[in-house]
């Protein structure tokens, strides 16, 4: 199924093209070609090498706690659980 | 780590392809015990990919599962919304992924003005309405502001992608000849690259004997897509019609249409059919001319049951949920990319084609062309022959211009 990946910036080339992401201790590039005023500190969804959109905090605990549910974040044992306080991607 | 969206693996051999899916297509599963209006917020939270074609499958379906009947309306508005949305997803390939395959930037400007139009576009469609929530009432939508919006959008694909208004290229831009005088004509990335395949011979790359997944009632997919877990896990995961494959693409939607109709005379399901699809589709959203498939009429299924299909930007999407009690007794959703990534499907005998008509030597771009061009909406790992290894995607991208034929 078609799903897409929350996690959070943590660093914004200078160009302000690409960005590095992290989902719990997971870090990747992504394009931020469909999405404008990306800031440090923001909840992107990421699909396919893009970050798709912006979403809150709530948003992303909520996406990560289904996919847990789901048992496709097992071998990701370092992701955010669905504490709030915990939620440090 | 394993990406929780799952990934398609395809490798090439002359003997086979062989394609294998990690996708978690039965995610829908976990929805199972819910209640309704839990599974209405959830759902365009988890399903964010075509969240809009996701979020009206999901509302149709529990609409009739719950005995409501839409507004005529807000069926139209969530049309109009998916194929926004379709829009968005066509021009991101086109502006993003097509300029890939020449050694190009991508059109990173283009794309930010149209996601600004898209979401104009939504955001005057729905006025702050909630129409794509099951039951939903008739929003009060700002038509000129709507309408304004596509017209931007007309203009910013008439200057980036066609060369002239997309009216005018549906209308001049009927057939192999006349496509080919476009591109030879117009310079943007879309006729660049149709271009380019005509010099190098490549447009009936990958044709293959694949058909088009026929309109299939609510019956019908409901025997398949029923509470038995056992048929409907095997049926979202490797599903065939008659036993055979099927393609659900922009390329089926589009196959009647004069463009799309002629080249196949003589390409077949070939790549340039598949990219004169796209564009003829994206035209045709532009235009606001209703989609070739039709909204099939809801069959009778039994009390508590509901089945919906939704053509969203990659292909047929179809919801079926069973409520009982206010509750979600069983959820399957059956996505596009399994019908066409199949193992036996348009994609695996496509590539199996373009290994015979290339060899290969110097296939990844083409590989990478064909996959683009059906599009699968999940990342892909590639093992060709004499490589040791899965080719990562994106020096494959940088080295697609070296590939050509002259």
């Amino acid at each position: 199924m078609c799903l897409a990946i929350p996690a959070r910036i943590t660093a914004i080339d200078p160009s302000g093209e690409t960005a590095t992401v992290a989902l719990g201790a997971v870090s990747k590039n992504c394009s931020l070609a469909l999405i404008e005023g990306a800031a440090v500190g923001d909840y992107v969804l990421i699909h396919v090498g893009y970050a798709l959109n912006r979403i809150s905090e709530e948003e992303a605990r909520q996406t990560l706690d289904l996919m847990r549910e789901m048992g496709v974040l097992n071998d990701l044992q370092e992701a955010p659980t669905a504490a709030p306080s915990s939620l440090t991607l | 780590m394993t990406d929780p969206a799952g990934k398609l693996h395809i490798t090439l051999d002359p003997a086979a392809v062989t394609i294998t899916s990690t996708r978690p297509v039965r995610a829908a599963k976990v929805f199972v015990g819910r209640d309704v209006a839990d599974t209405v917020r959830l759902l365009p939270v988890l399903f964010n990919i075509c969240g809009t074609a996701q979020s009206a499958a999901a509302a149709a379906a529990i609409e009739q599962a719950l005995g409501l009947t839409p507004d005529y309306r807000v069926v139209e508005l969530r049309r109009h919304l998916v194929d926004t949305e379709t829009l968005r997803e066509h021009l991101w390939r086109i502006l993003l992924d097509w300029p890939k395959f020449l050694v190009v930037a991508p059109d990173a400007a283009a794309m930010t003005q149209a996601m600004r139009l898209t979401i104009a576009r939504r955001t005057a469609l729905t006025a702050g309405s909630a129409v794509l929530a099951p039951g939903a009432s008739v929003a009060d939508s700002d038509q000129p502001a709507a309408a304004l919006a596509r017209e931007n959008l007309a203009a910013l694909c008439a200057e980036r992608l066609f060369g002239v208004r997309p009216a005018a290229w549906l209308t001049q831009v009927d057939r192999l000849d006349t496509l080919a005088v476009w591109a030879a004509d117009t310079d943007t990335v879309a006729a660049r690259l149709v271009r380019q395949i005509i010099a190098a011979g490549q447009a009936g790359y990958g044709r293959c004997a694949v058909s088009a997944l026929p309109d299939l009632s609510a019956t019908d997919l409901d025997r398949h897509l029923g509470d038995d877990a056992a048929t409907t896990d095997d049926f979202v995961a490797r599903p065939v019609w008659a036993a055979q494959p099927r393609e659900t693409s922009p390329l089926t939607r589009q196959q009647d249409q004069p463009l799309v109709r002629n080249l196949a005379t003589d390409c077949g399901n070939g790549l340039l059919p598949r990219l004169a699809a796209q564009l003829t589709e994206v035209a045709h959203l532009l235009n606001d001319t209703p989609g070739p498939g039709v909204s099939p009429t809801p069959a009778a299924l039994s009390a508590g049951l509901g089945l919906s299909q939704v053509q969203a930007a990659r292909g047929l999407l179809v919801h079926r949920v069973h409520i009982h009690e206010g509750r979600i007794a069983a959820y399957a959703i059956l996505a596009p990319t399994e019908w066409n990534f199949h193992p036996r499907g348009v994609v695996a005998a496509g590539l199996q084609q373009l290994l015979r008509q290339h060899g290969a030597d110097r296939i990844a771009p083409l590989v990478r062309l064909f996959i683009a061009a059906v599009d699968p909406c999940v990342d892909y790992a590639l093992n060709l022959p004499g490589s040791d290894c899965s080719l990562p995607h994106a020096d494959d991208a940088r080295n697609a211009g070296s590939n050509q034929k002259s």
